[in-house]
């Protein structure tokens, strides 16, 4: 079975840990926590998965989908703290 | 440097020329995320892997199992064309209203970005009645009086006499005209924009990695993107004539996201095809969608209904290939210094989009001893 690889702009959810004044928030990827932007995503709260790219919020996942994709993340030996810093300035 | 970036951009300064330009891609492989999977599985996983063309990747990852024999359901028609332009336009507005005016010094625009954003991703795609395309279009037209922009591309009317406001679109355009260094005696090698059975004539079998990650057509590095599509538009044309390739690309993007809106206001009158697929020699499928940074494609060949090789040619790695359009336009170009230099090769690997976080790294070899 040959393999392939492709590098490309990983959608890693990240989960929410604290909302912050003026539409920012609190991620931890991995154990790293950055703030972010929330201004692109409605209605999030802590507790909840969200995708970031570039220091924004681009959409919230639910649970059970964020943690199915964390899980093929992790099957495949990419480092979700390592991608903490390629994915927030 | 700072370990941050995907995309890493190192480059050497002799005092007179960038003596050499070299590009480091440290992004997390994703091999063997659709390995082994079924067709089904891995077009269920695709759409979720990727945070920014997700509907492009997904549309891709569909089409080109449908292509290998595989699923039933494959995408197409206005809904699908639809979802990729509404994606292309939040990907544009990005670029024109976050990156762009952060590039030049200037505040980005947060708060149009943010509404214009939710509006496109909650509207989802432009159905019969659907607003917010021409909502945007008229945005759109207050930013960009199409007749000064035009004037300025010609070099009809000096850049220090627009009266726009700084922070426009156009605002942006003028100081990127005015800035931006002539590129001459170089090249320009666009990827054309082909249907996926030209794709997978020129293939044949489903690409290894080394081509995936450098991409080259014909032996070259070649252009994607919204300069490659609107190059022969007369706007564009006549920045290219001058050699003004950073406002060229610029130029072209805001071409791009006007058709991508009128489009989207009138379905009928849309006669691109964004997206196709076709079957592989060897009996896998591919597949092309066009998207905001480019011509994406997809390959497959499945064994006993699971997947035993995928492949992902995205048009980042066409527009950084090691002999693409980023070397080629500063490896031996003489600029005024070295912050010349080195905002130079910032704005053009900007204008080439690519879609992860990069760094540009200027090492003068005169100041190491």
């Amino acid at each position: 079975m040959s393999t392939r690889s492709f590098a490309m702009c990983l959608a890693i959810p990240a989960r929410v840990v604290e909302l912050l004044p003026d539409g920012c928030g609190r991620v931890d990827l991995g154990g790293v926590r950055k703030t972010i932007s929330l201004e692109l995503v409605d209605g999030v709260g802590v507790g909840d998965y969200v995708i970031v790219h570039v220091g924004y919020a681009l959409t919230r996942l639910d649970t059970g989908e964020a943690e199915r994709t964390l899980a093929t993340f992790a099957a495949a030996g990419i480092d979700v703290a390592t991608a903490a810093h390629e994915i927030t300035p | 440097m700072s370990p941050a970036a995907d995309l890493s951009i190192r480059a050497r300064w002799d005092g007179q020329r960038v003596s050499e330009v070299t590009t480091v891609n440290l992004r997390p492989q994703g091999a063997p995320l659709l390995r082994g999977l079924t067709a089904a599985e891995a077009c269920e996983r695709v759409p979720r892997l990727f945070s920014l063309c997700s509907a492009a990747q997904g549309t891709a990852a569909v089409l080109a199992c449908t292509a290998a024999g595989v699923g039933a359901h494959a995408p197409g028609g206005s809904a699908c064309a639809a979802q990729l332009r509404a994606e292309m336009v939040r990907e544009h507005l990005w670029r024109l209203l976050l990156d762009w005016p952060a590039a030049l010094g200037r505040p980005a625009r947060r708060e149009v970005f943010a509404d214009s954003y939710r509006r496109v991703r909650t509207a989802g795609a432009a159905g019969p009645g659907a607003t917010w395309p021409a909502e945007v279009s008229a945005w759109l037209e207050r930013e960009w009086p199409a007749g000064v922009a035009d004037e300025l591309a010609a070099g009809e009317r000096h850049a220090a006499t627009d009266t726009g406001a700084a922070d426009t679109l156009l605002g942006v355009f003028t100081a990127l005209i005015e800035e931006d260094r002539p590129t001459t005696g170089t090249d320009m090698q666009w990827l054309p924009q082909q249907h996926a059975t030209e794709w997978a004539r020129a293939f044949g079998s489903v690409p290894p990695p080394a081509f995936c990650m450098q991409p080259c057509l014909g032996g070259a590095g070649r252009e994607t993107g919204a300069l490659a599509r609107q190059a022969r538009a007369p706007a564009v044309a006549a920045l290219l004539g001058r050699g003004q390739r950073v406002a060229a690309r610029y130029r072209a993007r805001v071409l791009d996201l006007q058709e991508c809106l009128q489009s989207l206001a009138d379905p009928s009158a849309d006669g691109t095809a964004l997206c196709d697929a076709a079957v592989l020699p060897d009996g896998g499928g591919i597949a092309r969608v066009e998207t905001a940074r480019g011509t994406l494609l997809h390959a497959v060949r499945l064994e006993h209904g699971r997947i035993d090789d995928y492949a992902i040619v995205a048009p980042t790695e066409w527009n950084l290939h090691p002999d693409g359009p980023l070397v080629r336009e500063t490896r031996g170009h003489a600029f005024t210094g070295l912050r010349a230099a080195q905002r130079h090769l910032e704005r053009l690997a900007l204008a080439l989009d690519p879609c992860v976080a990069f760094e540009v790294s200027l090492d003068d070899v005169n100041t190491r001893y």
